[in-house]
């Protein structure tokens, strides 16, 4: 009798595969924190695709009147070395969201692969992880990076954008791996994975089927925190002055800003944009951090009335 | 011959408190079990007796302290990881929980589909899911394959887990307290499909349990347990018609009686 709706389920497949993308962005996007984040986060990497292709002026070429102040012709004026601050701006913002996002990515990469394995792993294994863990997570970054930047500098070669990021990867992936450790500790020991077990499954298949899919939310999670350390880190780096001063992003732009006194001769239209900007997409990584939050805790997700009295609360209460 | 034999079985805990001081758990001592070819045995206890550990134990979740277990008398306590897998094709287990044992990210499909792909079953898995969950009484089996462990009821969740062990197929199910989390009416349901299994498919069962009524339902023998130790064995009805352990007499006088007023 039943069947036929059946049938109907089964033709319905690729929409439903279609719908595991859909839904966890849906709970995500009905936080008004996370949707602020989302908006912020899609409109900066929008704006950091666009200035790839189309600034208003070369970014790097000194043709203008130094020191302008905002105009028509130039939109946040100019630097003191004659160049058009927006220009800037526009082309500085991908290199920067790029380090950011490379840092998140790799790093979350490789504190899964330490994390769970250190967890899921023998007792004797996971102790010795757990201290190659806790010494990653002692060395300052930052510091790092301004040694090897000024052996750099003193082999009158400068740091690119790769070694940045190799060596903040380096220095920011284990403050993960000691998170998604503790959880894979807690989570092997529970019924469902003694249960794979039993039936026969390799360790490296309840990893990748079931740990990592419980675990899914604090992976996200942590991946917007590292991203933010990746992006301070570019900016504090390239603000300290042992990068590639020749690059242009926003950590450059606030370091010449402020070699050449901005603050002091008032030329606000150049150190502020860069700073400003710099902070949306901290806030916007922080947002959708929370929003993360009530994705993997569902005790702490609230409902909207309105949508209560229509009913359509099924759809975020289920679990 | 028996077919799962233990041996002086002991198993022992050792819990730290603070850096030196450290205590000693029994939580087997000298355990002598024997599991005959379509047996269906109990274990009784109350909680903290060493039941569910001794289950653990018979799997290889823990290692014994002292002690052999012997599988078709052959002796298989210091197994090593590639044969651990091997005898564990033999021998499954249920979980207490059933809201535990699933893995709430996964259908019901799922569950069943792995243990087939695993044991790299010859016939179509299709059908053999198909059949597996009628076998467990989920008819139709299509509505149930596409569900959510949190989509199902308790007693559900059960023969979902049952149908994943049967998957396997096992000589040996051990069940530990298959119904304690299940309200009454539906426990019957899922002793009498352990019964069904047994007659059918020819399997020995280990039924752990801390409720002397179902344990009288549905065994052959059984072992009472008490601290770590057998204190005493035998057929079920002998058992609970003449205790001769003080202890047992006990867990008889606090078994529940409809009848029986405090």
């Amino acid at each position: 009798m039943n069947h036929n709706l059946f049938k109907n389920r089964s033709i319905n497949k690729i929409p439903f595969k279609f719908n595991k993308i859909i839904k966890p962005l849906k709970i995500l996007l009905t936080n008004n924190k996370a949707k602020a984040g989302f908006i912020i986060l899609t409109g900066m990497i929008i704006f950091g695709i666009l200035g790839q292709f189309f600034t208003p002026y070369n970014p790097n070429k000194y043709e203008f009147a130094g020191s302008m102040p905002p105009s028509y012709a130039h939109i946040l004026g100019t630097t003191v070395y004659g160049q058009d601050v927006f220009s800037q701006l526009f082309y500085g913002a991908a290199p920067t969201l790029l380090v950011g996002f490379s840092v998140g990515i790799i790093g979350t990469f490789i504190s899964i692969f330490v994390g769970i394995s250190a967890g899921f792993a023998s007792e004797r294994l996971n102790s010795i992880v757990t201290g190659i863990i806790n010494i990653f997570l002692i060395i300052p970054g930052v510091l790092l990076i301004m040694l090897f930047g000024s052996y750099f500098l003193g082999i009158h070669e400068s740091l690119g954008y790769l070694p940045t990021i190799l060596i903040l990867v380096i220095t920011g992936w284990a403050f993960g791996a000691r998170t998604f450790r503790s959880i894979t500790l807690s989570i092997a020991k529970r019924d469902f994975i003694l249960s794979s077990m039993l039936i026969g499954e390799s360790r490296l298949s309840i990893m990748f089927r079931q740990i990592i899919r419980a675990i899914f939310p604090v992976i996200i999670s942590n991946f917007f925190f590292t991203a933010m350390y990746g992006t301070m880190g570019l900016t504090f780096v390239e603000y300290l002055g042992v990068g590639n001063l020749l690059q242009i992003n926003w950590g450059t732009m606030l370091y010449w800003a402020i070699n050449n006194e901005a603050y002091l001769t008032g030329l606000w239209w150049w150190i502020l944009p860069p700073s400003f900007m710099i902070s949306i997409l901290m806030f916007s990584f922080i947002l959708l951090n929370f929003g993360m939050d009530e994705i993997g805790n569902p005790s702490l997700r609230r409902f909207n009335r309105k949508k209560n009295k229509k009913g359509d609360i099924n759809e975020f209460t289920e679990n | 011959m028996s077919l799962l034999r233990t041996e002086n079985l002991s198993k022992i805990f050792i819990s730290r408190r603070g850096l030196l001081k450290s205590e000693n758990i029994t939580a087997l001592d000298n355990v002598n079990i024997e599991l005959n070819e379509r047996e269906l045995i109990g274990i009784v206890g109350a909680s903290g007796s060493g039941k569910s550990t001794l289950a653990k134990t018979l799997v290889f979740l823990y290692r014994p302290t002292s002690g052999n277990i012997y599988f078709n008398d052959k002796n298989i306590t210091k197994y090593k990881s590639g044969k651990i897998k091997k005898y564990r094709k033999n021998i499954q287990m249920v979980f207490q929980d059933p809201y535990a044992s699933l893995d709430p990210n996964h259908t019901v499909e799922w569950h069943i589909k792995r243990p087939l792909v695993l044991i790299k079953y010859k016939g179509n898995i299709n059908e053999r899911i198909n059949e597996l969950l009628n076998m467990v009484t989920l008819n139709p089996p299509e509505y149930y394959r596409n569900k959510f462990p949190h989509q199902l009821s308790g007693g559900q969740r059960q023969r979902v887990y049952l149908a994943r062990t049967l998957a396997v197929e096992p000589k040996i199910l051990i069940a530990d307290e298959p119904v304690s989390m299940l309200d009454v009416s539906v426990r019957i349901d899922i002793l009498n499909l352990l019964k069904m299994i047994r007659d059918k498919l020819n399997l020995s069962i280990i039924y752990i349990t801390h409720d002397l009524n179902t344990v009288s339902m549905i065994t052959d023998r059984i072992y009472v347990m008490h601290d770590g130790k057998i204190v005493e064995k035998g057929n079920t009805i002998n058992i609970i018609k003449n205790p001769t352990d003080a202890y047992t007499k006990e867990l008889i006088d606090a078994a529940p009686n409809p009848y029986k007023r405090i």
